[in-house]
């Protein structure tokens, strides 16, 4: 069949949105049908994502669909896809299924919230399928506005406070996305907001490159989130509804470290590397912070989420790397930068989900009241188990072969900085194993009685994540071989 | 090929089958083991005939994954599922009463398809994989009884102290596989590692191999089930790290051999003398185990693989027994203290002779398997050019061997027997276990250099090595026995007994340090958080008074207007024209109602605002689409 008229991209993008209009005009009684719509939406939209890859990608961006929109000044819609942004569209599409499934037990304002979450997920989609940089502005900002409501109206205890950091937080760094692209749009010759063409002719030098670059780091830096500028991450990862957080994690924060790949790496890419020093020692700083952050917290959720902040700064020093040399090391580098997206996406969310699961059962997220609970939840435990220890980079699981590129990548550019920054393996195992210990080993509580273990609507969504953390360990050729043919293209 | 996969995967199918099928779990885990044990037996037949069989998977980026079969992996790969067979026997009797065998035997298959991975893996990546993969199985496998603390805390102990000990694995595979451009394991490499290199590997072995300072996980993991130990500090796991470094002997350096060769020698001292004062079998074991890697590590360092690989069989068949032994007496004793074992070797007369002939082998007895590497360690120290205390290190090594082993015969022996208990009805299980390792220790001895031959090394020999072997060996047990077996209670002999708690131990070197470290950052964190939350604050209250001022400005301004247009409206009265004061003042009613409408959209509210920019953004999104549909 030849389906290479189709616009795969735009339908793939647009079909959550569509379900969303769909619930809005039905407005179902039951939520189990708003759910069911839901649900086979994004199932569909996972279906398409699966059509793009057997229709296949070059390394370069290829699949290109492109309107013209605003053309006086060179604004269209373009769509394209290759071998960075197609795993994330990948991941987008897998983590809103499996997240949608989970939250099936959300009654309250099911209608709106199924809406809001299919609305983010189109958002989401576009980020990483824009080829124009107000295109790709437009959706980054609608994200933000989804999740403020996500966490605004569905979060825990101290979800407005959460909900209005992260939105003023994130607001502040689209401001500097806006000032840098401007600058990319005004510099270019002829000026164009196609970001194929500003990745082809890199047109920008001097102080304007520098500035450019640093907005751009800004705006990134924020939403990945790096140190200094990570504030925002501990409270709205811990007070968004489970689904939420997974989200948050899974695909939100790979807003940020795919605009670094895709923005400063290729349209500054003199800036960064004159830059590139200090980036990587904000990011050396930001995983082992991340890492001893996440080793000091009670609160199960809060650790999970400071553990986000490790991993990005592993993945943010693997993009430095990148940017520094353009050597093999730099491509297996960015390779495991790539990949690692993908790996924390998948295993943060599963976390993340567990978490949720194991918050509903007991009612607390502090690690100090649990104990002994492998007994009662045995599946609950096991699979946090093997998320966590997927987490913390064992081999056979998700992190392993991303991290190895990156820190082999990276060992022989900056061997020191690798030999600093790997303190932070150590670090994530001593925490994980604490929590562990805390939570799941010892005895049970005399009189202990709780809900059962897991249900199928969390088996449905925990198991995928889970199956998919095991096949990129074992098998990360899966990804690897289409993330390593873009990098080779890119030639750095 | 497929006898390969069959070693690797045979118990990690089994593993698969038993956490997922859960029925017939021992004996899946049994079938397991066997159809690695055929694996094996036909890679070595292979090898025999010459036949070279690697195996290349898709794995990193121009980093693929490789299986090979050389003579030394087959050799090994055969003695690793030889003896886990047997350990697999004895456990199917030791774990019929106990709990948590769900765990223990997932966990143990896992272990054994990732300690064969291990062996036979062909690049450096795989080999990372296998070998952090088994770290994971040792800590389920130690966490077995995960409800009691001890467990608990071993497990994280044991994991914890390999992971930090992997960073040098990591850091030496990187520099292994930048400085050849390649990730295979090379019998032949072009060129060695930088010496920043070699000592990162080597602490990767310390860890792994329970060398010093690294020793003390190894026994804290006693925590586990018997059989576990008896894996783990036999064929597998702490036999990891020699491994390592017979993987790795081409890449070294002479210079950097003298640092192995050092860690060896200590090792060997340091815990022998735990062993010595030991107030527990178990633990007698396991610092034992400590020295005997001691050992290898040293003859690797003195340039003799052949002599590490001898004396990695022949300790790894002597460990199990001697585990296996030990385990029978805790399971009919209830316990593994000495005080509580005197006279135990009375009540159980097999157990005691499968034990004390194993021990006899470990002490260097003729014509035992361990007389045989023991004296060929000897010898490598003896012909090892650089150093010339490897010779008398293990000597001494040898000598506290026979002295903690006649120790241990001593009290199992002479004190008064028990009053009888129904002996378990699983012993026989455990017995077949035991026996058939110990026969192997008994008649292996023959075997023991043509199987290294085969494996492609030499065994060192030498007649003033065998004869001292022979005289500290004979000097040694008769010490060890008639030695009285009082507890420690002097401080000295604890701080050997309890592996050398320096500064306070593990716990207090790192474990505590890194806590507070902790607890600083995320001081730091918190008070990053206020300060965000006291700008944030300080901003929003800027702009509430900014947003107030501008609509109490637009208020008195519209107020102004409204006034000046009643003035207008006052002074038209004067017109008397009633036509323009009711438009006017219609004017005026409405600009008043347009400030209020106004002051109603800049609600403040942050909600509604972003209400208005959803808005927005679907209706930027409706003219895309309608833009080009």
């Amino acid at each position: 069949m030849d389906f290479s008229s189709i616009p795969l991209l735009t339908i793939t993008t647009f079909l959550p949105i569509a379900g969303a209009l769909v619930v809005m005009a039905l407005r179902p009684k039951k939520t189990e049908t708003a759910y069911a719509i839901g649900i086979i939406t994004t199932a569909l939209t996972l279906l398409f994502t699966i059509l793009i890859w057997v229709r296949g990608f070059g390394p370069s961006l290829s699949q290109i669909e492109e309107f013209s929109w605003i053309p006086s000044i060179g604004i269209a819609y373009r769509l394209g896809i290759d071998g960075i942004s197609f795993p994330l569209v990948l991941l987008t599409a897998l983590l809103f299924l499996t997240a949608l499934i989970f939250s099936t037990k959300i009654k309250k304002n099911a209608n709106t919230f199924i809406q809001l979450v299919l609305m983010l997920e189109t958002a989401c989609l576009g980020v990483f399928l824009s080829l124009d940089l107000f295109l790709f502005y437009v959706f980054f900002e609608i994200t933000l506005v989804g999740m403020y409501f996500v966490i605004a109206k569905w979060g825990h205890e101290h979800r407005k406070k959460a909900a209005l950091t992260f939105f003023i937080y994130t607001l502040v760094g689209s401001l500097f996305l806006l000032l840098a692209f401007l600058a990319l749009y005004l510099f270019s010759d002829p000026n164009t907001f196609d970001i194929r063409e500003l990745i082809a002719n890199p047109t920008l030098t001097g102080l304007a490159a520098t500035l450019t670059f640093w907005g751009l780091f800004i705006a990134f830096a924020i939403k990945t989130p790096l140190f200094p500028f990570h504030t925002w991450l501990p409270l709205a990862h811990t007070e968004a509804p489970a689904a939420g957080s997974a989200i948050l994690a899974g695909v939100l924060l790979k807003l940020g470290t795919y605009g670094f790949i895709r923005f400063p790496l290729q349209m500054t890419p003199d800036a960064f590397r004159e830059f590139a020093p200090y980036v990587i020692i904000i990011a050396v700083f930001t995983a082992l912070y991340g890492a001893f952050v996440a080793l000091a917290q009670t609160d199960i959720k809060r650790m999970v989420a400071y553990t986000s902040v490790n991993h990005m700064g592993y993945l943010v020093f693997g993009v430095a790397i990148a940017a520094v040399t353009s050597t093999a090391s730099g491509m297996i580098a960015l390779d495991g930068a790539v990949l690692q997206m993908i790996s924390h996406g998948v295993v943060t969310g599963v976390l993340f989900l567990l978490v949720g699961a194991l918050q509903d059962r007991t009612q607390t997220r502090d690690m100090a009241e649990m104990n002994g609970l492998l007994k009662a939840y045995p599946i609950l435990g096991w699979l946090f188990i093997v998320a966590a220890f997927a987490s913390l980079g064992l081999p056979g699981l998700a992190h392993f072969p991303a991290e190895f590129q990156i820190f082999l990548g990276g060992f022989d550019v900056y061997p020191v900085a690798v030999g600093i920054i790997i303190i932070g393996l150590p670090l994530t195992t001593a925490l994980y194993l604490r929590a562990i210990q805390k939570v799941f080993l010892g005895t049970l509580p005399e009189g202990f009685s709780g809900v059962s273990d897991l249900n199928k609507r969390e088996l449905w969504a925990i198991i995928p994540l889970i199956l998919a953390t095991v096949l990129i360990g074992i098998y990360p050729d899966s990804l690897l071989s289409i993330i390593h043919a873009t990098t080779n293209f890119f030639g750095l | 090929m497929i006898a390969l996969l069959l070693t690797i995967l045979g118990p990690l199918a089994g593993s698969i089958w038993i956490t997922a099928i859960r029925r017939k779990i021992a004996y899946a885990a049994l079938t397991g083991s066997l159809v690695s044990l055929t694996g094996s037996v036909l890679l070595f037949l292979y090898m025999i005939e010459g036949k070279i069989i690697t195996a290349t998977f898709a794995g990193l980026p121009n980093l693929p994954f490789r299986l090979e079969v050389t003579e030394l992996s087959a050799v090994l790969a055969l003695v690793v599922s030889v003896i886990t067979t047997f350990i697999f026997i004895y456990a199917i009797g030791y774990m019929a009463e106990e709990k948590g065998k769900l765990r223990f035997w997932s966990g143990i298959s896992l272990f054994l398809g990732a300690m064969q991975l291990l062996v036979l893996a062909g690049d450096w990546i795989l080999f990372v994989m296998a070998w952090e993969i088994m770290g994971f199985a040792s800590y389920l496998l130690i966490g077995t009884w995960y409800w009691k603390k001890e467990a608990g805390d071993a497990s994280t102990k044991a994991f914890l102290m390999n992971r930090v000990a992997d960073l040098g694995l990591y850091v030496g595979v990187f520099v292994i596989i930048l400085t050849g451009g390649s990730s295979q394991i090379a019998a032949e490499p072009m060129q060695g590692i930088s010496m920043a290199g070699a000592l990162a590997l080597l602490l990767a072995v310390i860890g792994k191999s329970a060398q010093v300072p690294f020793q003390s996980w190894l026994s804290a993991a006693m925590a586990g089930p018997t059989p576990v130990s008896a894996l783990l500090h036999s064929a597998t796991m702490v036999a990891a790290g020699i491994i390592l470094l017979l993987k790795a002997f081409p890449l070294f350096s002479p210079e950097a051999l003298i640092w192995v060769g050092s860690v060896g020698g200590v090792t060997i001292l340091l815990t022998g003398a735990t062993a010595v004062f030991s107030e527990d079998i178990k633990r007698m074991l396991a610092a034992s185990t400590s020295s005997q890697l001691g050992f290898m590590v040293l003859a690797v360092g003195a340039g003799y693989p052949g002599a590490a690989i001898a004396h990695l069989i022949a300790h790894a068949f002597i460990k199990s027994s001697l585990f296996l032994g030990a385990g029978i007496f805790q399971h009919e004793i209830g316990s593994t203290k000495y005080e509580k074992l005197s006279g135990a070797g009375k009540k159980l007369k097999l157990t005691f002779s499968g034990f004390a002939l194993a021990g006899l082998a470990l002490a260097g007895i003729p014509p035992l398997i361990g007389f045989w590497s023991k004296d060929a360690i000897l010898a490598a120290g003896l012909q090892a050019d650089p150093a010339a205390w490897y010779f008398p290190a293990a000597s001494i090594g040898a000598f506290f061997t026979a002295i903690y082993m006649g120790r241990a015969f001593g009290i199992l022996w002479k004190g008064k027997a028990r009053p009888d208990e129904t002996p378990q009805r699983s012993l026989p299980w455990m017995h077949t276990g035991l026996l058939t390792l110990v026969a192997a220790t008994a008649v292996g001895g023959l075997f023991l250099d043509p199987l290294v031959e085969e494996a492609g090394f030499s065994i060192p020999k030498g007649t003033l090595a065998m004869i001292s072997g022979l005289i500290v060996a004979v000097s040694g047990l008769p010490i060890g026995w008639f030695a009285p077996a009082p507890v420690f209670k002097k401080r000295i002999w604890m701080f050997f007994r309890d592996n050398y708690p320096v500064a306070g131990g593990y716990n207090r070197v790192a474990v505590q340090p890194m806590l507070a470290l902790a607890k600083g950052f995320n001081a730091i964190e918190t008070s990053l958080l206020q300060a965000v939350f006291v700008i944030g604050t300080a901003f929003l209250a800027i702009a509430r008074w900014l947003s107030e001022g501008i609509d109490r400005a637009t208020a008195y301004v519209i107020d102004w207007i409204g006034a000046f247009n009643l003035k207008i409206a006052r002074l038209s009265g004067f017109t008397d024209d009633k036509g323009i004061v009711e438009g006017i003042a219609l004017l005026v009613d409405s600009v008043q109602r347009l400030g209020y409408y106004g002051r109603k959209i800049q609600s403040g509210l942050v909600h509604r605002e972003l209400a208005w920019s959803v808005y927005g953004m679907v209706f930027a999104l409706i003219i895309i689409l309608l833009t080009y549909l």
